[in-house]
């Protein structure tokens, strides 16, 4: 089975549980398997956008240059606010705000970057397979009342994100979440799109 | 100076070479091999002078336990003269057939010495008749001498400040439980070297001058209790001093201690000690091994002190278990930064600035070195 290196750049503790199973899940489908770098922010507390943004660059070139080389990047920021707008005008935004942040990398690997920006935050994806709910419904909810609603808390601590965001991620349906939430989707089909060169160069 | 380790087989190392320079730092999870190559170091001046050596204990230290590997120890030193000395340990479950040998050569020229073999099991090598030591006795006492007395310290502040019974050593304990004795002992003894320490211990804490050891009174019976001064006169216990005060003064007494060693193991040496006073103690330690011609050899968890290798990176090894579960060492310049400018410059970018946020790229994992899914 071919394996795939990739690093994981993320704001939070939900992402570093998230997207591995994603990954895992999706993997199976194209009989590869994704090993994950030890390349990432350390995780003693959240990293916040700017951290992400800040060494999203040097990260990226240590991840495909450095003493291991990966063969995907992948790194993502939260949106924090909803985005109603047909066109996805605000996600638009700050993807290309993640573009820029990692500088000529982007222009020249694109094929193995992927980025994600959930609209508000990752929290909101979750939520959309803890319950059924209509496509693109949660995000015009606070963070604060989503937070509540998936840990069970307005500021739930790593062991609490940690747990509930595996059990969850774990029995994923990620095509219905890819049809729940734009910003999943979005993501979604850069993974596939790699794949389909990846997996069969 | 010792140029060169190379370990093959010996627990988790079944392969690794080191170019060591005058202060090295070793950095990697636990369980990656750190401590086993300062053991390793341990075991080959052991293994010289012929301590205890059986079947059993041969296996435990050999690499998965197996017994058809052979150890394999050879280090390299410069001399004076510019050549090289060369000795390498080959060692078998069979003491009858475990050799050392020796050998000079030259780094400029191709030049070579026959090899010289000694029988490890050969005691006459170690006895000494009539005050007198042959030629081979002469040589072999360069093997055995070649890197001083290693010994793996681990200073705990706690057992450092503990008070002891009187003892007639006049070396400190690995983890430095008779530390209080001993400078009781030297300042008996080897006043020159007690009168440094004090000398040193002012120089680097500018609030200590002068040591005492009292006898005390304790639930054990009549003790000795270490006792500081400061330069106004006034008497601190030695448990009412910082652990750092007491961690500097624990390395003063390994350096000044009479035949101190030429290679010095320190297993974190940073313990106890607050952030902002590991540029101190990194100073102290290079301090050390620039007067004192000790060759240094650190093991680190923490961030800080690799910081302070940012402008030496060809000293920082970065230990990491494979997927055999064998350790790999990799030296920061030679095998992590070089080949990764190489790749990045080849393809069309500018290189990667590894060493001004040093501390944070290991916590990054760029360096490698670090545990699995954390």
């Amino acid at each position: 089975m071919k394996s795939l290196r990739y690093t994981l750049i993320g704001e939070g503790f939900a992402e570093y549980e998230f997207i591995p199973s994603y990954l895992n899940w999706i993997s199976k489908w194209h009989g590869i398997k994704f090993v994950q770098s030890k390349i990432r922010l350390p995780l003693s507390r959240p990293s916040g956008v700017s951290r992400v943004i800040e060494n999203a660059e040097f990260l990226c070139e240590q991840s495909f240059y450095g003493t291991s080389p990966a063969d995907l990047f992948i790194i993502g920021i939260d949106l924090d606010r909803a985005d109603a707008t047909d066109e996805q005008v605000h996600h638009k935004k700050r993807t290309l705000e993640l573009e820029k942040s990692l500088g000529d990398f982007y222009s020249k690997l694109k094929q193995q970057i992927i980025l994600f920006v959930p609209v508000q935050a990752i929290d909101y994806w979750i939520r959309y397979q803890q319950v059924t709910s209509v496509a693109n419904s949660l995000e015009s909810k606070s963070k604060d009342e989503i937070k509540q609603l998936v840990y069970g808390s307005k500021t739930p601590d790593r062991k609490q994100i940690t747990r509930i965001t595996r059990a969850i991620a774990e029995k994923a349906d990620f095509d219905e979440l890819a049809r729940q939430s734009h910003s999943f989707k979005h993501f979604h089909e850069q993974v596939i799109s790699f794949l389909k060169t990846a997996a069969n160069p | 100076m010792l140029q060169r380790v190379s370990i093959q087989n010996f627990k988790s190392l079944k392969d690794v070479t080191l170019d060591l320079q005058k202060v090295n730092l070793l950095i990697g999870p636990n369980n990656s091999g750190k401590t086993n190559f300062l053991k390793a170091l341990e075991y080959y001046k052991q293994r010289c002078e012929n301590e205890y050596y059986s079947f059993e204990d041969f296996d435990r230290v050999q690499y998965k336990h197996d017994k058809q590997f052979e150890i394999i120890l050879s280090l390299t030193a410069l001399q004076k003269n510019g050549n090289h000395l060369n000795v390498e340990l080959l060692l078998t479950p069979d003491v009858n057939e475990s050799e050392a040998q020796m050998w000079e050569s030259s780094p400029k020229s191709d030049f070579i010495s026959k090899r010289e073999r000694f029988d490890l099991s050969d005691n006459t090598l170690r006895e000494r008749k009539h005050n007198r030591l042959d030629d081979r006795q002469i040589q072999f006492m360069l093997i055995r001498g070649f890197i001083g007395i290693p010994a793996i310290h681990l200073l705990d502040a706690h057992k450092l400040s503990q008070p002891n019974k009187l003892d007639p050593r006049m070396w400190i304990e690995n983890d430095g439980s008779n530390f209080t004795s001993f400078l009781f002992n030297l300042s008996q003894n080897e006043l020159d070297s007690f009168q440094e320490i004090e000398k040193q211990l002012e120089k680097y804490t500018n609030e200590f001058s002068k040591i005492l050891t009292p006898a005390v009174v304790t639930s054990e019976g009549a003790m000795l209790r270490l006792k500081l001064l400061d330069k106004q006169g006034n008497d601190y216990w030695i448990d009412e001093v910082s652990e750092g005060v007491t961690l500097f003064l624990g390395l003063l007494c390994i350096v000044y201690q009479p035949n101190p060693p030429k290679l010095l193991l320190l297993e974190e040496p940073e313990r106890g000690i607050h952030p902002r006073r590991i540029t101190e103690v990194m100073n102290f330690i290079y301090d050390l091994a620039e007067n004192n011609d000790v060759q240094i050899i650190l093991t680190t968890h923490n961030e800080h002190v690799l910081n302070d290798f940012a402008t030496r990176p060809e000293a920082v090894f970065v230990f990491d278990k494979n997927e055999e579960g064998a350790t790999e060492v990799r030296n920061l310049q030679k095998d992590i930064i070089e080949p990764s400018n190489s790749r990045s410059r080849e393809a069309g970018f500018n290189g990667i600035d590894f060493t001004s946020n040093l501390g944070d790229n290991w916590l990054y994992g760029i360096l490698g070195g670090v545990p699995e899914n954390l």
